[in-house]
């Protein structure tokens, strides 16, 4: 049994993260959103359709847009602006728009000047911006991103970060972002932590963060700015509990001395 | 690797000349016509006439003609195999004599022309990918074949396959290069043994390209599930295929040219 | 002992239009028993680096030696040199190939042409070196999770027992517990005496771990030293998109802002002791007080 018994409910415009270790089942949470998995038992509904219902298949997954961990196994064309067409050309669009969308969703990921560059010789980041961008292009209302940066080196992880967080601050996107790195899942509204194929708390990430010694428990790679932050604390610097940028510390510490 | 780079088939250079922007269900009919008019033709004349044509066609496209020959030298074992073997083994009037080997008049002539029409061969062909992106080129494949959709020929299928092909050959390239250097890292020898060994000694990287290979194909099928891709059925392309002027002018005047050439020599 | 890389340049598809110059003189030693760190950006040459230094590629230029052997010399065995120096590549569980775990430990032995028994001797050995228990050697490597893959292919390579080890990036896409257990046991094979060249761009593992370093960007080396040295030039490294390790960057921070703190430390341990000392809880403040 990979799930059991999770409850849940997204919102649209939301940003969440999913946080887990390997074998989790964060990875199969995610896919259940836009049918690619179907449940065993229970629901997954997406703006009022069930994933069940096989009439509605295509329609939920142009509405749920996913991009996956390898950068390599999910581009299907040979240039940037083909692949990000893939998706449009699969909804039947007219090639005016099919262009306009193209246009369109490579200027939000910034690939703009990238567009004819065979695929192949991208860099890791810019190989997950066109996968984003090949999902925009199909006007998602929500996307799931499955550990998008664990292949990626620092550069390449900013580079898909920054992107993500505009898609849902501009466009108002509701973003899904699995992860194993605690700094990423942070950027996220409200975090949920997987183990052991159920839900094992849900917060915003402050209250989540804090609890020092269950995120250890929990197998979790917690960055050493937080870890600092819970040894402070326990050592009688009030830190607060939202602190978890280099910035921050650095502002509290020197008001606080 | 090496191999590969001076394959000059198979290879696209980008540019914007007349050539580059004609349609490619042209450039694929052109190039059809002129393989079938070598095969009619058996002068030196009538090969003369389709040179200076695929001649012209080279300067239009802009591209340089030393890069367009430096393409014949991957073929040239294939070449060399046709002449020694027509020369040698033609019969007729014996004109000189290497050991048991005799060589014909007419054994020249026929090697002769059979180089000919081989090397006019290779080249119109590379002038195709050369000018063609692999992407216009299956596109123009997927056109020209789907007529015989009704008659069941997978025609989008046979397109997609060769873009995920297209797509994943310099992907796979690179990732052999790493596996084979990883076993060497680990003694392995590639270079030396009799054939049963050396064929043995591809298992360490065979195995793992396959493995990788098909995890790849099951991974990018569910991406491509998840972006709706349902078949070629109701499916569009952002990029028309549009024939112009210019494209009925090519083809009347390849058409043309190959009729005259063809009842003439 | 040492490898020694001298005047490197590497120009790959030389000659040719394409030609890319990935290594463009890069001089540098490895002594015997060092645990040594080399980072880099995707692209900086790190990865042509390594390749070099057990004989996969030929340099265009300069020269590599290891314990004093010209690699390129007539004469040089290459098959020992890379038994001697062995290399770890990124995502290494993508080489297994054979029915049993057993089987592609032994390939490597194998290859060296050694007798069964010494064979298995070794094979036993690099299985306990990585932590996987001998009741794996019967079992398809790839039935194996993740991790336990990765276990085997390092494996594969310490069943030379190799004198010089390199590894690229052997934690990348591991989660936090798998990437512990191998660094650990990375350390506990420098710590028995194999020098150990470590390729990573976690800045926070590598400060934790190596007595030295090389930083490298466009093909060039430029800086190295112990971590102290290199982390101290922080603007050098963020100037080609290298960050700090964390502690190290809120260190410099808050001494940039008047704080007096030590800048080389690069442990929450360390970290925390040095920010109580400056401003600790009232108590600590007092004590401080009472020293003046």
């Amino acid at each position: 049994m990979a799930l059991k018994d999770i409850d849940l409910e997204i919102q649209q415009g939301e940003f969440v993260s999913i946080i887990g270790h390997n074998g989790s089942g964060k990875s199969t949470l995610a896919k259940l959103f836009n049918a690619l998995l179907l449940p065993t038992r229970g629901d997954v509904i997406v703006g009022g359709k069930n994933t069940k219902d096989g009439d509605k298949l295509w329609a939920i997954r142009q509405q749920v847009g996913m991009v996956f961990q390898n950068p390599d196994n999910q581009i299907v064309a040979t240039t940037v602006e083909e692949d990000v067409a893939f998706g449009p050309e699969n909804l039947g669009l007219s090639p005016d728009e099919i262009g306009r969308r193209v246009d369109e969703a490579l200027a939000l990921v910034g690939m703009e000047e990238h567009r004819h560059r065979a695929t192949h010789l991208l860099s890791g980041g810019q190989k997950q911006r066109v996968a984003i961008a090949g999902v925009i292009a199909m006007r998602p209302s929500c996307i799931i991103l499955d550990e998008p940066t664990s292949m990626l080196d620092p550069v390449g992880r900013r580079e898909v970060l920054e992107t993500v967080q505009r898609l849902n601050r501009q466009e108002g996107i509701t973003v899904v972002l699995v992860t194993h790195f605690m700094e990423e899942a942070a950027l996220a509204e409200r975090v949920l932590v997987m183990a052991d194929g159920g839900l094992a708390l849900s917060g915003p990430p402050a209250e989540i963060f804090s609890e020092g010694e269950q995120m250890r428990q929990l197998r979790l790679d917690v960055p050493q700015i937080v870890q600092l932050a819970w040894e402070l604390r326990r050592s009688g610097i009030p830190v607060p509990r939202e602190i978890f940028s280099i910035n921050e510390l650095v502002d509290y510490l020197c008001q606080y001395a | 690797m090496a191999l590969l780079r001076d394959m000059t088939l198979g290879q696209y250079i980008p540019g914007e000349s007349f050539v580059h922007r004609l349609d490619p269900r042209t450039k694929i009919i052109v190039t059809m016509l002129l393989i079938i008019l070598l095969f009619l033709v058996e002068t030196f004349q009538g090969y003369g006439l389709i040179a200076l044509f695929i001649g012209g066609l080279i300067l239009l496209a802009r591209l340089s003609p030393r890069f367009v020959l430096r393409g014949i030298r991957p073929m040239l074992v294939i070449i060399l195999f046709t002449l020694v073997l027509h020369v040698f083994l033609s019969e007729g009037e014996i004109i000189g004599q290497l050991g048991p080997l005799k060589v014909t008049k007419e054994g020249l002539f026929k090697g002769g022309m059979m180089v000919t029409r081989l090397l006019l061969l290779i080249i119109g062909a590379s002038l195709l990918t050369l000018t063609t992106s692999p992407i216009a080129l299956t596109d123009g494949i997927e056109a020209i074949l789907s007529p015989g959709k009704r008659f069941g020929l997978p025609a989008h299928e046979l397109a997609m396959m060769m873009t995920i092909a297209l797509r994943f050959i310099p992907t796979l390239l690179e990732e052999m290069d790493k596996i084979t250097k990883a076993q060497m890292a680990r003694g392995a020898d590639f270079e030396t043994g009799n054939i049963v060994q050396r064929a043995k000694s591809l298992l360490p990287l065979l195995v793992p390209l396959f493995v990788s290979a098909f995890r790849r194909a099951d991974e990018l099928a569910v991406a491509m599930e998840a972006r709706c891709y349902r078949g070629g059925e109701g499916r569009t392309k952002m990029k028309q295929l549009l024939f112009t002027g210019r494209d009925y002018a090519v083809i009347s005047l390849t058409l043309t040219f190959a009729v005259i050439v063809g009842s003439l020599f | 002992m040492s490898i020694r890389v001298r005047d490197l340049v590497h120009i790959y598809q030389a000659g040719t239009p394409l030609a890319t110059e990935a290594l463009r003189g890069v001089t540098l030693e490895i002594q015997e028993g060092e645990f040594f760190g080399l980072i880099g950006q995707t692209g900086s040459g790190k990865s042509t680096l390594i390749q070099h230094l057990n004989g996969l590629i030929k340099p265009t230029q300069g020269s590599v030696e290891v314990d004093g052997q010209n690699l390129w010399e007539r004469g040089t065995n290459l098959k020992e040199i890379r038994q001697k120096v062995g290399l770890v590549f990124q995502y290494p569980e993508h080489q297994l190939f054979e029915e049993t775990v057993f089987a592609d430990v032994a390939f490597g032995p194998r290859n060296m042409g050694l007798p069964e028994g010494e064979v298995k001797e070794r094979v036993e050995e690099a299985l306990a070196m990585v932590g996987l228990a001998w009741e794996i050697a019967d079992r398809s490597p790839f039935e194996l999770s993740g991790g336990q893959k990765r276990r085997v292919a390092i494996a594969g390579v310490l069943a030379m027992r190799p004198k010089y080890l390199i590894l690229d990036e052997p934690t990348a896409g591991l989660d936090p517990m798998g990437r512990e257990e191998i660094l650990e046991e990375i350390r506990a094979l420098q710590r028995q005496g194999v020098t150990v060249v470590l390729v990573s761009h976690n800045m926070e593992e590598v400060a934790r771990l190596v007595t030295r370093l090389a930083v490298m960007h466009d093909g060039r080396i430029i800086a190295h030293g112990t971590p102290e040295e290199v982390f101290s030039k922080g603007e050098v490294l963020e100037e080609v998109g290298l960050a700090l390790p964390q502690i190290a960057q809120l260190m410099h921070r808050l001494r940039e802002r008047g704080l007096d703190i030590p800048v080389n430390i690069y442990t929450v341990e360390e970290a925390r002791e040095a920010i109580l000392r400056v401003l600790g809880p009232k108590q600590g403040k007092s004590a401080r007080f009472l020293t003046l």
